[in-house]
């Protein structure tokens, strides 16, 4: 089991070819006797060797026509993109302006309506109360009034 | 042609040396793209775009680096968005799919269209492919630029814009998680 871990320890330089010779061969022998490890090493080597791209696949040959057609379609949205922009810019900008203006004007106005609408309804309770003074010492008391009754 | 004249070139807006950029670069990007996708149609969509970005943002490239490590940096940069963007995809169709706005549609299978590499491989490139797909994006990226393009760790670090030993320890740690998991295939296996 510990010769097994050292051997793993080794796999990846003895794929890579970065093992001195007696290394090699002792990883060797090992592989030679030890299933396990000789299975992960096949596992290893075959894996990476299966997984690098296929040469064949790569070469596609529309592919050049494929980025000259992208390039050429983004050349031309591009374009209608910058036609779009040199239209709707002007008009986003001045809606904006223009919205902002009537929006503050908006405001503006129910804040002094607020206001001249709380100094109104000051002056009237300060009449009301001027009006109704409560007279404390010319006014019949109330208990009197309830004894009368 | 040198990469220098054929970045002149390209600024010049000649088609016929960006075609020969597009003949000499076109294995190793689809490649590079394939590497971190692992979807052979969709890694040939984006090396299209790599190509695309290429011929409009020419005059970025001010030659700090060399033409092929700044065309393997938006490879890299492309494949890993394209990555992100299928991921956010998925999170949407999931949540669609649980608020009951989408019906009939296998999210799991269609995610799975994009994370499984080819189809017609075989048993062992696939787990091979689903262990390395499981590897952190700078692991990932660090060992497909390592083991598929076979660069060099300086070329690896130019392009990740990483130091050597950042690069060294990247794939060496990539190296560990791929035995590890391929280990556990492998006791699975018997």
């Amino acid at each position: 089991m510990k010769e097994c871990n050292n051997i793993e320890q080794q796999l990846w330089s003895y794929l890579e070819n970065q093992l001195d010779n007696t290394e090699k061969a002792l990883v060797e022998f090992h592989l030679q006797e030890c299933k396990s490890c000789k299975e992960l090493f096949h596992v290893l080597s075959e894996g990476l060797q299966q997984s690098k791209p296929d040469y064949i696949a790569a070469n596609d040959p529309f592919f050049l026509t494929g980025i000259l057609q992208k390039i050429e379609n983004k050349h031309s949205t591009k374009h209608i993109q910058k036609n779009w922009l040199h239209v709707l810019r002007p008009i986003t900008v001045s809606a904006f302006i223009i919205s902002g203006c009537f929006l503050g004007i908006g405001i503006g106005n129910t804040i002094s309506v607020n206001i001249a609408n709380k100094k109104q309804k000051q002056e009237i309770i300060k009449k009301y109360a001027q009006e109704n003074y409560y007279d404390e010492f010319n006014s019949t008391d109330v208990e009197q009034v309830l004894t009368l009754k | 042609m040198e990469d220098s004249l054929l970045a002149q070139e390209i600024r010049n807006k000649n088609q016929a040396v960006f075609c020969q950029l597009v003949e000499k670069y076109q294995q190793k990007i689809v490649h590079t793209c394939y590497g971190i996708i692992g979807n052979m149609d969709d890694a040939r969509d984006i090396a299209q775009d790599v190509f695309v970005d290429i011929w409009q943002k020419i005059d970025s490239f001010r030659g700090d680096s060399s033409l092929s490590t700044w065309i393997y940096r938006i490879a890299i940069n492309k494949s890993l968005n394209f990555k992100k963007h299928i991921y956010h995809q998925q999170l949407i169709d999931r949540i669609e799919l649980w608020m009951g706005f989408k019906e009939d549609e296998n999210v799991d299978e269609k995610h799975a269209m994009h994370t499984c590499f080819e189809v017609e491989s075989s048993e062992i490139a696939d787990v091979f492919r689903k262990a390395l797909n499981t590897l952190p994006e700078n692991q990932r990226t660090a060992f497909t630029l390592c083991k598929f393009e076979e660069l060099s760790y300086q070329e690896i670090s130019e392009i990740m814009k990483l130091s050597l030993s950042s690069i060294e320890s990247l794939i060496h740690r990539a190296k560990e998680n791929m035995q590890k998991k391929l280990k556990a295939y492998v006791k699975n296996q018997y």
